[in-house]
């Protein structure tokens, strides 16, 4: 394969970067093409050598969305970077993407659930107040201080779900920590086999 | 060797290298391919994971063959980084080379 060939194949690989990125990345290529033919080696030789620019541009990728999951700081990016590698897991490694799904939905089902928690408990609290204070021959049927005790209850169940949430984002973010890093063993393992 | 196995010690034999002198890509990327069956394509993303996280900087300069060659300098937090990967390999290494003894009998 000729330099310029392989040099548009890798760029065309990693075409979704920033522009600046791109440039950087195919001028550390570029150089490498020029001083193997200084050594006195031939493009096909040097192409070889490099592995194939397919290869090689989708080992770039992995790694620039791996270190974009580390360096993002909120829930929600880090869960969109989790998402972009399964993706692209599915089309690089199928055999890997089921590896990475399985333990993926059953931490997402089990997320699911943990979230499901607060918010039923907020809805029926609501509800239930709601019911109450809507219905005015109920508050007289039961009492004003009763009614108001029950409500206050019910202000301290609406703060356990609070609480309960609290502890789900920990919890979320610590899943998400621990993909990323059983998502990092993966690319590990099928960049390598490439080489 | 194991493939997966081999890719995580290129941090630290590249670290290693550049910790002695400082290197262009391509020399570099000679003197492990020498050494290790890789696909020398996929040193430069480590090249350049390296740099980013501040433990290399680069400087280029000129060369009498084509165009100036980019050159990567260890930094105080390179140097540290691989002091302490250089230890934990080491004890990796004692660990298992005692439990292939055991295999031995």
């Amino acid at each position: 394969m000729k330099r310029e060939v392989y040099i548009t194949e890798l760029g065309r690989h990693i075409r979704k970067l920033p522009a600046t990125d791109i440039k950087d990345i195919l001028a550390d290529y570029e150089e490498h093409f020029h001083n193997g033919q200084a050594a006195g080696k031939t493009d096909e030789q040097i192409a070889e050598s490099l592995g194939h620019p397919k290869a090689v541009g989708q080992e770039i990728m992995i790694n620039t969305l791996v270190t974009k999951a580390e360096d993002s700081t909120t829930v929600l990016q880090r869960a969109e970077v989790v998402l972009r590698m399964l993706l692209l897991f599915l089309v690089l490694a199928p055999f890997n993407f089921l590896m990475l799904v399985c333990p993926f939905l059953v931490l997402f089902c089990g997320l699911m659930a943990g979230w499901a928690i607060p918010f039923a408990l907020a809805a029926a609290t609501f509800a239930l107040v709601g019911f109450i204070f809507h219905n005015f021959a109920m508050v007289s049927a039961i009492g004003i201080l009763t009614a108001l005790s029950l409500s206050c209850m019910w202000i301290g169940i609406l703060g356990v779900a609070v609480l309960i949430s609290l502890v789900m984002l920990v919890l979320t973010k610590g899943s998400l920590n621990l993909l990323i890093a059983y998502v990092k063993w993966n690319v590990n393992f099928i960049t390598a086999r490439k080489a | 060797m194991n493939s997966q196995f081999k890719k995580g010690i290129i941090e630290l034999c590249v670290l290693s290298l550049v910790k002695n002198r400082d290197y262009y890509g391509y020399e570099l990327v000679e003197e492990i391919s020498k050494k290790v069956d890789i696909a020398e394509g996929t040193i430069y993303p480590i090249l350049r994971r390296l740099t980013q996280e501040n433990y290399f900087e680069t400087y280029l300069q000129e060369s009498d063959q084509g165009p100036p060659r980019k050159y990567y300098r260890i930094t105080k937090l390179g140097r540290d980084t691989q002091e302490s990967e250089l230890t934990e390999w080491k004890d990796f290494n004692k660990n298992i080379n005692a439990l292939l003894k055991m295999g031995e009998g």
